[in-house]
């Protein structure tokens, strides 16, 4: 017995060493040169200043002052609070509904039709599927005739359309597959066995809910929070389309920077939702903390 | 062409040099390459906006016997500015076409070449009215000639008569109906761009008498935030519905009758009549009009091609008959010899309509240039100022 | 082995072992019923409100007045001009291409990072540093590698660059992906192998392969899908060549229509992705099946 172990350790530490780690380190190599220097080198921009599309050179902290004089620096808040908004709510619809499919649901063609529904839709152009939303909710569209010949309102309603109504309408459809791919993921891969095992220990379905499977799927829920809340950061279509930037979020603030080729502005305000997001992140750590960490909801959950 | 004459309402501040804005650390200059010669084939390169693209490339390759290759870009000077200074561009493509406004700030810097108005292949040049040629558009403040105009038009609003309880929609109206009727109140929808909105919130403040903006087209500070201020207030006041992004948006916009008036676009004005079938939706002739043209440029790199020959014989096909007739059909723009026009699509037999057509732009255009009009500039020196004074406005 | 929560469930009458009474385990197993039927039908409702549009925009492309709400008169003009100006062709090649070498690219180099991961010491950085970039809006990343690749390199930008970019905008996706997995996967499975004797890359394929499966697939799925629809990392680092979307932006400024590339084309991908991706997945769970 004692000497099975040790040979099982010998060939554990065998193998525990080269091949693994070499891909890492490559990786981590590529990514510093392709990701960290960039990054490095916006923020140093942010202390630039531009004056009539020439760069100024002295480093000063001008332009971070212009953006928080000048409120433009409220994007980014705006933009997070309506991000954050739509990620709950595509939480709060794909959770269930990947729970669903990955355990109530026997079928494997209806899975498999399933995913090639929530699929699809990428391959076509965003703009292309939201502008369609407009004339339908406009003052002269089909739903306002509706209510208004129902006599449920007065006139047409104005706020269905370029308005933040509209924005989170606008985005809960394109961002309901991201939620659902890694959620689905990992509550597939949930041995049933736990389930029933905690069934038969006499849990409620609830108690089953709370305290197996989402824990057990933690790190697939994450993965869908991440997946979700940054590129709807960085939306800038749907906002356009169906809150007609009365909505102003932060791509249109750095597109129009752009424009005026005011790089030290788009790098300001870029490195401000950077930190954000860290701040945001920092604190979510803490709180994962209790669970051993952001490492430990990723690492040997294996069991 | 007799046209009205017109002065540039131009910024007097020297435009700046830009490299350093698009290329920092290294700062690269635009080369030109010396005694390279280019493999004479018939393809001629352009890289430009798409509003100066023709439907069919074949009509040109008939008359000039030229291949065209026309790369599109859209408005966005940024990255015009990057492509032709940070990626020199300039030595795949042999010419460039811009909203005008671009020269003041490239041609000193010797991105583009000053053009030879002497040039056998021009033989258009002399017979092109000055107003055209010698706009603040082709010109940078020191008189140089830097490229030469192309299609051209004069922008106000598209509206729907009977909303604005306009009798006569042929009138002149008034840019109130955009920005403070009450009849308007929270339909009208004007452009996301803060180089076009502002300036139309400046002219309408001069014209109303309620400020005075020195040049609506390059607002420096005080200016901007009066502009801006006056935005802010008629946006809290509902007076706006959207700003709008593009050109299927306001042909959507106007043609549900989301909106009553928006400052758009003339095709988009056509367009709602074409899917109508009749004329619902007309376009404003009001107290002054936004002229903007677009100007062939040569790249400084071409100096010592061996097409460059045919780089002025196709700058001088732009300024001919064929090109400005499908110009004004397709788009109801103007080139700068709208008589040429004329005559071409009389020699080539077009339906009567269409030659209505092209006569209905060109007198159009000589009614709407008769007011003191201002050319707009996308990249003005002041541009920082305004586009951070707007982004207050679309945060209100 | 697969127990379903919502079937089977034992005569509650005749339950063993359980401390609840036979009517509130059935009263409770009612509500867990109505919830899931809930969950169902709200997911299938957002899914809805994805097809729709689509379903819409087939219909309206063959309107002539596509952008207000009624679908007559009928016409084929927006398809007559999209088959006329074909320059739309060259962009979606190259997307295509791009988006299929990117998302090998994520598919091979998310699983060897990814398997790593949960392996090392200092997991908690190495996963920072991945995310990273998902961190930056995409104007900004472009912005940031324009300036690293073309100034300070002196490069000319071509596909090269726009790989990269969507190389640093896909790769974190792929990795947290595997890595959701990857976290879940039993190593001893491996240690028995390596005693049984086999090599590393018989372990790598005969045991963690097939089990990491969708995870990979999904990977590289992801890898092409975010490349192919990439549009503000492009903008800065295109240099001659054009991708579809950049394509559909730089008309976007065009004065004229932009429907038959918005209606017309959008419907006839539609209409080809939808057999293909079918069969893709059907494909994937047949032999999972089997499996």
């Amino acid at each position: 017995m004692f000497a099975m172990k040790m040979r099982q350790d010998s060939a554990f530490a065998r193998w525990r060493g080269a091949p693994w780690v070499w891909p890492v380190t490559g990786f981590v190599v590529l990514w510093s040169i392709l990701v960290v220097v960039p990054l490095v080198l916006l923020v140093f921009y942010s202390f630039l200043q531009v004056r009539g599309f020439k760069v100024d050179w002295t480093f000063n902290l001008d332009t971070w002052a212009r953006v928080f004089e000048s409120g433009r620096w409220q994007v980014t808040t705006r933009t997070l609070r309506i991000a954050v908004t739509v990620t709950l709510i595509e939480l709060l619809i794909a959770f269930p509904f990947s729970l669903w499919l990955a355990k109530a649901c026997k079928s494997k063609i209806v899975k498999a039709v399933v995913l090639t529904l929530l699929t699809i839709p990428f391959f076509l152009d965003v703009s292309s599927r939201t502008i369609v939303w407009r004339p339908i909710f406009g003052t002269q569209g089909p739903l306002n005739s509706v209510l208004v010949d129902l006599g449920l309102v007065d006139g047409p309603i104005e706020w269905l359309l370029f308005s933040e109504f509209a924005v989170h309408f606008g985005m809960i459809a394109p961002y309901f597959p991201t939620m659902v791919f890694p959620v689905f993921l990992v509550l597939s891969l949930i041995d049933d066995e736990y389930i029933e095992a905690s069934r038969d220990l006499g849990a409620s379905p609830l108690q089953t809910l709370s305290h197996v499977t989402i824990p057990l799927a933690m790190p697939g829920i994450m993965a869908g929070i991440v997946f979700t809340l940054v590129p709807t950061m960085a939306e800038y279509a749907v906002p356009q389309l169906m809150g007609g930037f009365t909505v102003n979020l932060l791509g249109r603030s750095v597109e129009s920077a752009l424009t005026a080729l005011k790089y030290p502005t788009a790098a300001a305000l870029s490195t401000f939702i950077i930190a954000l997001l860290a701040a945001l992140l920092a604190a979510l750590v803490l709180l994962l903390h209790r669970r051993g960490g952001l490492a430990g909801v990723f690492g040997a959950l294996s069991r | 062409m007799d046209g009205p004459t017109e002065h540039r309402q131009s910024g007097a501040t020297r435009r700046n040099v830009l490299k350093g804005a698009a290329a920092t650390g290294a700062a690269l200059a635009a080369s030109s390459i010396p005694g390279a010669a280019k493999a004479a084939d018939n393809v001629i390169r352009g890289y430009g906006v798409n509003t100066g693209a023709l439907k069919d490339w074949g009509l040109f390759a008939n008359s000039t016997g030229l291949v065209m290759d026309y790369t599109e870009t859209n408005t966005d000077p940024g990255v015009f500015i990057r492509d032709v200074v940070a990626n020199e561009i300039g030595e795949d493509y042999d010419f460039f076409v811009f909203d005008g406004g671009m020269e003041d700030v490239l041609g000193p810097q010797g991105i583009f070449l000053e053009v030879d108005q002497s040039h056998p292949e021009l033989t258009l040049w002399d017979r092109t009215s000055t107003d055209f040629k010698y706009a603040g558009i082709t010109q940078d403040d020191e008189g140089r000639q830097w490229g030469f105009p192309m299609v051209n038009n004069a922008d106000s609003f598209g509206f729907w008569p009977e909303d604005l309880d306009i009798a006569d929609p042929l009138a002149p109206t008034t840019w109130e109906f955009i920005f403070e009727s009450e009849k308007t109140r929270g339909r009208v929808a004007v452009d996301k761009e803060w180089a076009v909105t502002m300036v139309h919130a400046g002219w309408w403040l001069n014209t109303s008498g309620q400020a005075k903006i020195a040049d609506p087209t390059n607002m420096a500070g005080e200016d901007a935030k009066l502009v801006a201020d006056y935005l802010v207030g008629r946006k809290k006041a509902g007076q706006f519905r959207t700003f709008y992004g593009g050109f299927d948006e306001q042909v959507e916009l106007l043609g549900n009758k989301e909106v009553a008036a928006i400052t758009c676009w003339e095709p988009a004005v056509i367009e709602v009549n074409l899917q109508n079938n009749k004329e619902v939706v007309f376009y404003a002739f009001a107290e002054y009009h936004y002229k903007w043209g677009h100007v062939f440029y040569i790249p400084s790199q071409a100096a010592n091609r061996a097409n460059l020959a045919d780089i002025y014989k196709t700058a001088n096909y732009f300024l001919g008959g064929e090109y400005c007739a499908y110009q004004a059909i397709e788009r109801g723009y103007v080139g700068p010899n709208s008589d040429l026009a004329i005559e071409y699509a009389k020699a080539n037999d077009w339906p009567a309509e269409h030659i209505e057509i092209i006569k209905k732009s060109g007198s159009k255009v000589n009614r709407k240039y008769a007011i003191p009009p201002f050319w707009g500039d996308y990249v003005p020196p002041n541009g920082d100022v305004m586009e951070e004074e707007f982004q207050r406005v679309l945060n209100a | 082995m697969t127990a379903r929560l919502a079937d089977s469930a034992p005569d509650p009458l005749v339950t063993a072992g359980t401390t609840f009474s036979g009517r509130r385990w059935w009263r409770s197993l009612q509500h867990a019923q109505v919830w899931i039927r809930i969950s169902a039908w709200l997911g299938f409702l957002t899914l809805g409100l994805t097809y729709i549009p689509i379903i819409w925009l087939a219909v309206m492309s063959f309107s002539g007045r596509p952008l207000s709400g009624i679908p007559k008169p009928l016409t084929l003009r927006w398809y007559t001009e999209m088959t006329d100006d074909l320059r739309w062709v060259e962009p979606l090649e190259t997307s295509i291409v791009l988006a299929v070498i990117v998302g090998l690219f994520c598919m091979v180099i998310a699983t060897a990072v990814g398997r790593a991961i949960p392996r090392l010491r200092r997991r908690g950085s190495v996963l920072l540093l991945a995310t990273l970039p998902m961190f930056v809006p995409g104007l900004t990343m472009g912005a940031a590698l324009f300036f690293f690749f073309r100034s300070y390199l002196t490069l000319k930008l071509g596909e090269w660059s726009i790989f990269f970019g969507h190389l640093v905008w896909a790769l974190p996706f792929s990795l947290l992906l595997v890595l959701v997995l990857a976290s879940r996967f039993d190593h001893r499975l491996l240690e028995a192998a390596a005693d049984l004797g086999a090599s590393a890359w018989h372990r790598f394929w005969h045991i963690e392969f097939p089990i990491m499966r969708p995870a990979i697939v999904g990977a590289g799925l992801f890898g092409f899908l975010l490349s192919f629809t990439e549009l503000p990392r492009t903008i800065f680092l295109h240099g001659r060549t054009v991708s579809m979307p950049l394509f559909q932006w730089t008309q976007a400024s065009a004065h004229h229509s932009q429907v038959p590339l918005t209606f017309a084309l959008a419907s006839v991908m539609f209409a080809v992705t939808l057999p293909i991706m079918g069969g893709f997945f059907w494909f994937l769970f047949a032999k999972l099946d089997r499996s």
